[in-house]
Parts: structure tokens; sequence; C-alpha cells
């Protein structure tokens, strides 16, 4: 049974979707928990940790980014 | 008394089908010839809509995927289908994304599919917790699967949704309950091609994947129900019937 041309149109609109869609990765003054914990020894925890207090005290803005196939955190000074 | 035969297969996912196992699976079919035929789920990959997604993923598009998917669905003629995690992203995506005309169209894609299911007459079920799919006789609930271990499966199914089963995992598992009252859960080998899927290559749980499927009977009157593996162990693809 072939698809019907509703599926192949909305097949055909959701692939230009997608490649309209920016793609989000990490910008030069941005950085990730494991770049964090890597620069001050600390364990993945304890750095995840000290970041998200430090985005609720509003000292770092945080946002959503690609990094090798994976959704992170990337931190940047607010 | 009579028993009905089922055939469950699970985690085909679109273009990246293991053509051997999709062959083996529609000669069992054909040779068994099961009353029920069952979809775990999975049946795409939609790898371009995954949230990580690299612009090489997304320049692939979806329409292969897709088409596979559904070449597949017309062979295989599943009677029931229960939706998995990579079919639901676009179920998810249409229903909340910040992207509004990557969620808009999704919406369509939602719609249309929804209408490929229903000429086809698939019996579907959406991938949300709590729902599951029986067979008229009762016996083991259908899922496609939650839980992410690969350290007894069956049994991490079986606590939270009693006798079940289940694809997901691409382990072949089964768990026989300790209790009085008995019970079984099996979680099922995948139809998808594990070489294929280079996403879990980092992932130590991968070296547990088998290409496989399962079988069983239902008791019409009882809904008692026994089920085996079929599992490609090296070369050979073994079940208790012997090797295929």
């Amino acid at each position: 049974m072939k698809i019907n041309d509703k599926t192949k149109k909305a097949l055909t609109g959701l692939e230009w979707a997608i490649l309209q869609s920016p793609d989000r990765f990490i910008d030069p003054d941005e950085f990730t928990t494991e770049d964090f914990s890597n620069a001050t020894g600390s364990t993945n925890n304890s750095a995840r940790s000290k970041l998200s207090r430090m985005v609720e005290l509003k000292k770092l803005s945080v946002r959503k980014v690609n990094q090798s196939g994976k959704l992170v955190n990337a931190y940047k000074k607010a | 008394m009579a028993f009905k035969r089922f055939l469950y297969c699970a985690d085909s996912h679109g273009n990246l089908i293991h053509d051997e196992s999709r062959s083996k699976l529609l000669k069992f079919a054909n040779d068994f010839k099961p009353h029920y035929r069952i979809h775990g789920g999975d049946l795409w990959d939609f790898s371009p809509l995954r949230g990580g997604a690299s612009p090489e993923d997304k320049a692939g598009g979806i329409s292969e995927d897709y088409n596979a998917g559904i070449k597949f669905l017309d062979e295989y003629k599943p009677n029931y289908l229960t939706l998995g995690n990579h079919d639901d992203r676009i179920w998810q995506i249409a229903k909340d994304n910040h992207n509004g005309v990557l969620r808009e169209h999704c919406v369509d894609l939602v719609k249309a599919t929804e209408i490929e299911f229903r000429r086809r007459k698939i019996n579907w079920i959406p991938y949300v917790i709590g729902k599951s799919l029986k067979l008229p006789e009762g016996g083991p609930k259908f899922i496609h699967g939650f839980r992410s271990s690969i350290v007894s499966p069956a049994k991490l199914h079986h606590s939270d949704w009693g006798s079940c089963i289940h694809g997901h995992v691409h382990k072949p598992d089964t768990y026989v309950a300790t209790h009085a009252d008995g019970g079984m859960s099996m979680s099922s080998g995948c139809i998808g091609d594990i070489e294929k899927m280079s996403y879990a290559n980092r992932f130590p749980s991968k070296m547990g994947w088998r290409q496989g499927f399962i079988y069983g009977m239902i008791n019409d009157k009882t809904g008692a129900w026994h089920a085996w593996h079929v599992i490609k162990e090296g070369g050979d693809w073994i079940s208790p019937m012997g090797i295929l």
C-alpha cells in the first residue's frame, strides 16, 4: 500500500522545517559542566550543583546546545 | 480449547532495518501463521528529530526512514502497534516545541501517520506510561518499554507492568515471577541493524543487544500463554524449534 499524498506532502514540509531549524552549538564565551569540572578539579555532580546555584543567583545564564550528538547545558556570565 | 498464535517484533528503526532479520521474521510469519502480529514500536528512527541531532543527521532527511518504516508495516502487516520513544518524537514535537514551524509540520505528519495506521487497520497506542495492548484472549501486556537498563530488563518491566512483552532495550531477556500467581515477562531482541545504530557505540549495554523477535501461543479460554525467543547468535538464528 502506497503512502497517500497528504503524507508525502507532510514529509516534504517537515524535511524543509528540519533544515530551517537553527543548529545550537556552543559559543566561544560559553562552557559546559564538563569544562567547569575539569578546570576546577571538582566532580561532575559537584560542578553541576555549583553551576545551577550560580544560575539561580543570576550570575550565569544557561541554554541547551548540541555537543557530540547530545544536548548539554552551556553556561556563560549573565 | 484452542490456542491462538502471536508474533511480536520491535525496534525495526526505519531505514536502519536489518535485512536478514526482516527476511527471517517474514519467513517465520509465513510458516507460523500467527493470528496476531504485534509491532512493539520504534518503527522509525527519526534521528534528525532527536535533541542533539547533528547537521549531518538533519541533512539526511526523514523520508527514507519514514518510507522504510511504512514498507515494513506493509510487509509484516501488524494488527497491533505500540509506538516507541523514537516514533514518539513527532508526537512530542507536535505537542510541545519552541520552534513553531517545526511543530506545525510535525502536527501535519502526525495526522497523516494516524491516517496511514487507520488505512492499514492497525490498532495502535501512543508511547505513554500506563498504556498497553492486550489480545482479546488476555495474556501479557504488550508495550514498547520505558526502562533502559539492560540488567534484567524483563524483571524491571515486570515489576511495573506485571506480565508483559516489550522491546526498547534490544536485549532478549526472560523473567519468571517467583510468587504463587506466577507470571512472566520478556524483552525482545531487535529487527533494526545493531551495527547501523552507531549512536550507541559507546554504551556498554550495546554488547547485550541481539537481533531477534518473539513468538507465542495463548489459550483462547483461559488466557494462559507461553512465548519463546528467536535470537541471532553468531551467524545462526536459534529458536526452541531448532536453527532457522
